[in-house]
């Protein structure tokens, strides 16, 4: 690490500190240095510091040729958007290895000739060097793509095979490459669609995202928020939202803007390329378009007089603001209004884990109201048995079911509650999968469904069934059966292409199903949302 | 004293039940029948009406130590229906029934004693108890031949856990016409990943879901079959718990239940309301929270209820070894079944 | 016997004793006129007999009953003389049988009784409409059982029945509220179940019962409610009506009523409940679906 403290840019110290993944600091450091380089600073520190970079698990002491070698081979994939990740990658890259150092440092050299304006005057050589330079990248990425269609699950990302700036989808034709050998079984995956649903397969993220990769653009937070979304560490609207605004003030406070850029500008194309990536690990929920769109707005309207650090300290009251309003309050105001409505002796049905209902109860709990709860659960993903216990350390008195037994409690259930993950504009409720059904066996037995939901969580969409949109989970979940020793029958399914399972994580409600919303406006009828949406939209402007 | 030995037959019956030696209702009918065989061929009886108390204090035996119980009460109660049958045959006696038509053609020397002793009683109503058996043997065939007049091509078939009769009504029907099956899972038994395996095996495209996704996957699905535990006097059924759920769903989309029922599923029993303790049973919590999950496990309640009760109005049809009958038709079915005196022991 | 004496036997049986239901009574003013018939065919003793129907439903009781009991009477005769040759001894035959008949009607009640009581759980709450006498017995039999429950009474206008009803149960010691025919809606929600009696059941399933019982099935089966029809089985009878306007006036309205008013302007006495509503019906047959009642019938006629 010594190495890199010849480095005069402050700030890449300052970032270290934030930072644990080397790499990710290597990388950071690589796209500050790349911006800095037609300033022209000295390579050889950026070489070092990036080889930290890709190295960060392996030794970091190799030889001063390896380490320009890597680098070189680095700049040129970055700049064509292909990333290395390690020493002994594809073998079809050495032979022009040459060839294409010696195109970089032409490339370089018309780079400083030119200057700021970015003009470049070729001369004949170059010209032909330039095409050569194409026609490498064509061929590297040709290849790179023929590895991502031969190892990926049907993944959308056509921009593989186009060179572009963007290394967020660079790196997953580099996972592509990684999944090399185990070629065979995926390809047999690629029966294992149901065609109701195959339009969803598209997005699913790739699994486990390897540890070896850079990411050139995006910010550390995003990255670690990426990885976060993609294994189901955070889950429910709320959580996910929450994460994505504090990562979202971590890149305003890190952010530099690069001269003869505004920093609204710049942060607005940094933050597409972190969002594309989150995009990438797991698709947005509702909450967090609306939360990011709202940020964009406020963006748009913030001063370009002002000086940069008073422009960050309003985008992170921007932010502050929101959380605190539109999320705790509204938990404040909802809980305020369902605490009426539950009186002594009732049974209270919940189904899942939402965090707004975690908290409706406890309140209502503190005040003395004397209920009881039964959380309905279901497979793969079991959110009911968190749920279970926040409840039981708040000393509230609860049983847990399955959600195969919802008719059989369903007797003697006064009410239910139900969180939401968006409420849609015709008046369905688009929540975790399964909720539809507590809601139907509910009204079977005439017994009241409150639908609580923050008015943020409100969308423009509409929907009338599952399967338009909905996200397709981790299929293997559903194969593997807890708390046994024997493996499922299913365990094998892959092997067998007339046997699939489905893993769909959102359903949606129709409105009739819902006695009433509580939002922290009103208690609503479910049709009421595009009202609510009207007199938003009114506000905001 | 030959009358508490001779229970002995039950009570092993009863036992072999309760320590779940059978995993499928067809078993235990067959030992059911087979007990009756012994009775009949080797029980000291004299007269049919010495014959129908014995089957009589077995079948109070039974629903006294398993009231949820149905295949063994039912078969039994058929068999008092044969022998009064065989008797009124052999005696040439005909028996005053329960009807308007009886109510008001009856005279007062028509009631029946069934207390003569006649011969060829005995060897009749085992010629009719093989009989039987036969039926009992290829009625799962007999039930999945109609497999073609029900299911199309291309069609979404929704079914919910394991059923061997709908396992084979389905393989059945696979062979001549290509279809989807969706099943659900039904945790916590997870019964359905075994018939999911199965049906993969025999061809046919096959999609696991999980209980939570039935709501979601019905509004596609173009039927649903399965089979059940019992089938009440009313229509109505108990099922598997989850399939309540599942027939709430399908009616709101308005897609056909279909239920495949052998004949000694049928129980001439009407049920007051569901929630009475006889109707359903509970087992243990660990297969919904193990029992390694924590100290809260003493703070909490875990409900694992095995039954549940679908009202009539949701089953659309009851496919039996005989053909498809309407809910609303099950009490003629009853009647021809069972005596009406039978019902209620 | 004459019209006169005819009518005051009939009204004498239903003043006299308070139990009996009028289908009852109007049988056995048939068997007092098969008794007293000095006729020598069977066609003439049928005349009489018809005639002997005709007075009684023109006294003011509800003829739904009347009728249906009468109607399976004369089935009951026209079988009966098929058997043999002389009169007498078909009338004697006749008259055995009616004995016969009238014993198993006596029985028919404790029957339901029976069965109607094993559905009435502790702690459930009960509705019912008007006053009926086999949902009066069930409920007092299920009380000695020693079940705890509560029975919610329509007053049931015009004659406000329900408050005899309410002053029997409460007399047995029964929790008993007595609640407005249009407060149905509003106590529906907080019942278990519903029981009524009925006053004749039609072919397709349904039951001609007080005016107001349409209602509370209606309301029932909006709100999942099972409703129960206690019903003895002589009550069946071959009418289909398609709606409300299709039941016969003379069903809907007394004779007096028929004959002095216009008729746009009364109300009527019963209404229709389609089989839709019904979830079961106990009878002396046993429980019966809805459609079991018209294989009954069918049984029967044909």
């Amino acid at each position: 690490m010594d190495k890199t403290k010849t480095s005069t840019d402050g700030s890449s110290k300052k970032e270290k500190k934030h930072h644990k993944k080397q790499s990710k600091d290597g990388q950071l450091e690589a796209n500050l240095a790349e911006n800095e380089v037609s300033h022209g600073c000295k390579k050889e520190i950026v070489n070092k510091t990036n080889n930290d970079a890709t190295t960060g698990t392996v030794a970091q002491k190799l030889s001063e040729k390896e380490l320009r070698r890597i680098e070189w081979e680095k700049k040129l994939e970055s700049q064509k958007g292909i990333t290395v990740t390690s020493n002994d990658q594809s073998v079809g890259q050495q032979p022009s290895e040459k060839e294409l150092r010696r195109l970089e440092w032409e490339k370089k050299l018309q780079e400083q000739k030119a200057g700021d304006t970015g003009k470049e005057t070729l001369s004949k050589a170059e010209i032909k060097a330039k095409r050569r330079e194409q026609q490498e990248a064509q061929r590297q990425a040709k290849l790179a793509a023929e590895n991502a269609k031969n190892a990926a699950e049907n993944v959308k990302k056509v921009a593989a095979t186009t060179p572009i700036k963007d290394p967020g989808k660079g790196l997953g034709k580099v996972e592509k490459k990684l999944d090399f050998p185990k070629k065979e079984t995926k390809k047999t995956t690629d029966v294992h669609k149901v065609q109701l649903v195959q339009h969803l397969y598209a997005e699913m993220p790739q699994k486990k995202v390897s540890k070896l990769l850079v990411y050139n653009n995006i910010h550390p937070a995003f990255v670690k928020l990426g990885s976060q979304y993609l294994n189901k560490t955070i889950l429910g609207s709320n959580a996910r939202t929450l994460a994505l605004m504090a990562a979202l003030k971590h890149l305003i406070i890190d952010i530099q803007t690069p001269p003869k850029q505004e920093l609204c500008r710049h942060l607005e194309t940094v933050l597409q390329t972190c969002t594309n990536h989150l995009q990438n690990c797991r698709p947005f929920a509702v909450s967090m378009v609306n939360a990011l769109r709202n940020f964009k707005l406020h963006l748009t309207q913030v001063d370009t007089n002002l000086k940069d650090s008073e422009k960050k300290a309003k985008l992170q009251d921007v932010i502050d603001v929101y959380i605190h309003d539109d999320i705790y309050k509204a938990g404040d105001a909802i809980s305020l209004k369902v605490k009426e409505k539950i009186s002594d002796g009732d049974v209270i049905l919940i189904y899942g884990c939402s965090s707004l209902l975690k908290k409706i109860l406890v309140d209502a709990h503190k005040e003395g109201k004397k209920f009881k709860v039964i959380v309905a659960d279901s497979r793969p993903l079991l959110e009911g048995k968190e749920m279970l216990r926040r409840l039981v350390v708040a000393k509230i008195e609860c049983t847990y079911i399955f959600l195969n037994a919802v008719s059989y409690v369903m007797n003697s259930v006064t009410k239910v509650l139900l969180g939401a993950h968006a409420l849609l504009t015709n008046g369905y409720v688009m929540s975790r999968i399964g909720t539809a059904q507590v809601a139907l066996v509910a009204k079977a037995y005439n017994k009241p469904v409150l639908v609580c939901c923050e008015t943020y969580k409100f969308s423009e969409r509409v929907q009338t069934d599952s399967f338009v949109y909905n996200e397709i989970g981790d299929p293997d979940l559903l194969s593997k059966i807890p708390n046994t020793e024997d493996p499922s029958p299913l365990s094998k399914w892959k092997e067998n292409n007339k046997l699939t399972p489905l893993n769909l994580l959102y359903d949606v409600t129709p409105p009739d199903f819902v006695t009433a919303v509580v939002t922290e406006i009103a208690i609503l009828p479910c049709t009421s949302v595009p009202v609510v949406l009207r007199i938003n939209a009114i506000e905001n402007t | 004293m030959p009358e508490i030995e001779s229970l002995s037959d039950i009570s092993r019956l009863i036992s072999d039940i309760q320590h779940k030696k059978f995993t499928r209702s067809y078993d235990i009918a067959l030992r059911t029948e087979e007990l009756l065989q012994e009775l009949i061929s080797k029980g000291h009886w004299k007269s049919a009406k010495e014959l129908m108390n014995l089957v009589k204090t077995r079948i109070q035996l039974v629903r006294e130590n398993l009231p949820q119980e149905a295949t063994a009460p039912n078969i039994m109660r058929h068999i008092l229906k044969v022998i009064r049958e065989e008797y009124q045959s052999a005696s040439k006696k005909k028996d005053e029934g329960q009807s308007l038509h009886e109510l008001v053609t009856s005279t007062p020397s028509n009631v029946l004693d069934y207390s003569d002793s006649l011969i060829n009683l005995r060897s009749s109503i085992l010629d009719h108890l093989t009989e039987y058996k036969v039926e009992l043997e290829s009625s799962s065939d007999n039930i999945a031949a109609q497999a073609l007049e029900h299911i199309h091509t291309n069609e979404i078939i929704l079914t919910v856990g394991k059923s061997n009769t709908v396992e084979k009504f389905l393989k059945r029907a696979a062979k001549d016409r290509i279809f989807n099956v969706i099943v659900v899972e039904g945790a916590p038994l997870y019964a359905g990943h075994t018939m999911a395996a199965s049906l993969a095996k025999s061809n046919i495209q096959t999609t696991v879901i999980a209980d939570s996704a039935v709501f979601a996957m019905m509004s596609r699905v173009n039927k649903v079959i399965i089979g059940t535990h019992t089938v009440l006097a009313n229509g109505g059924l108990r099922a598997a718990s989850g399939i309540h759920a599942v027939a709430l769903a399908a009616k709101h989309y308005s897609v056909p239940v279909m239920v495949l029922s052998h004949m000694y599923k049928f129980c001439p029993i009407y049920v007051g309301s569901h929630n009475h303790e006889a109707f359903n049973v509970c087992a243990s919590p660990a297969n919904v929270i193990p029992y390694a999950f924590g100290p809260i496990l003493d703070k909490i309640e875990v409900n694992n209820p095995v039954y549940d009760y679908v009202p009539p109005e949701l089953v659309t049809l009851f496919i039996s070894h005989q053909g498809g009958n309407s809910p609303s038709y099950v009490y003629r079915l009853l009647s021809e079944l069972y005596h009406q005196d039978d019902y209620d022991i | 016997m004459d019209g006169a004496k005819v009518r005051e036997f009939f009204c004498k049986i239903i003043r006299e004793d308070e139990d009996v239901s009028v289908g009852v009574a109007a049988i056995r003013t048939l068997m007092e006129i098969i008794k007293h018939s000095k006729s020598e065919t069977v066609q003439e003793l049928e005349t009489n007999l018809k005639d002997g129907i005709n007075v009684m439903k023109n006294t003011d009781y509800p003829v739904t009953a009347i009728n249906s009991g009468c109607e399976l009477f004369l089935r009951f005769i026209t079988l009966a003389a098929l058997d043999t040759r002389c009169f007498s001894d078909c009338k004697k035959i006749m008259l055995d049988r009616g004995h016969l008949f009238i014993k198993k009607l006596d029985e028919a009640r404790g029957k339901i009784v029976k069965l109607a009581s094993k559905f009435i759980e502790d702690g459930s709450k009960v509705l019912t409409h008007s006053r009926s006498r086999v949902v009066l017995q069930a409920l007092r039999k299920a009380h000695k059982q020693n079940k705890r429950f509560e029975v919610f009474v329509t007053i049931s206008a015009p004659d406000n029945s329900g408050k005899q009803m309410c002053k029997e149960l409460q007399a047995e010691g029964i929790p008993c509220t007595l609640i407005l025919d249009s407060a149905v809606g509003y106590i529906m929600e907080q019942v278990h179940f519903i029981m009524v009696g009925a006053e004749g059941v039609v072919e397709s399933g349904g039951i001609v019962n007080k005016v107001g019982s349409y209602t509370m099935a209606v309301c029932a089966k909006e709100m999942k409610k099972p409703f129960y029809v206690l019903t003895e089985s002589f009550k069946f009878s071959r009418l289909f009506p398609l709606g409300q306007q299709d039941l016969p006036e003379e069903y809907k309205y007394t004779s007096s009523v028929r004959k002095n008013s216009d008729l746009k302007k009364v109300h009527p006495l019963v209404d229709y409940t389609p089989p839709a509503y019904i979830t079961l019906l106990f009878t002396d047959l046993g429980i019966l679906t809805p459609s079991a009642v018209s294989d009954e019938l069918i049984k029967l006629y044909l």
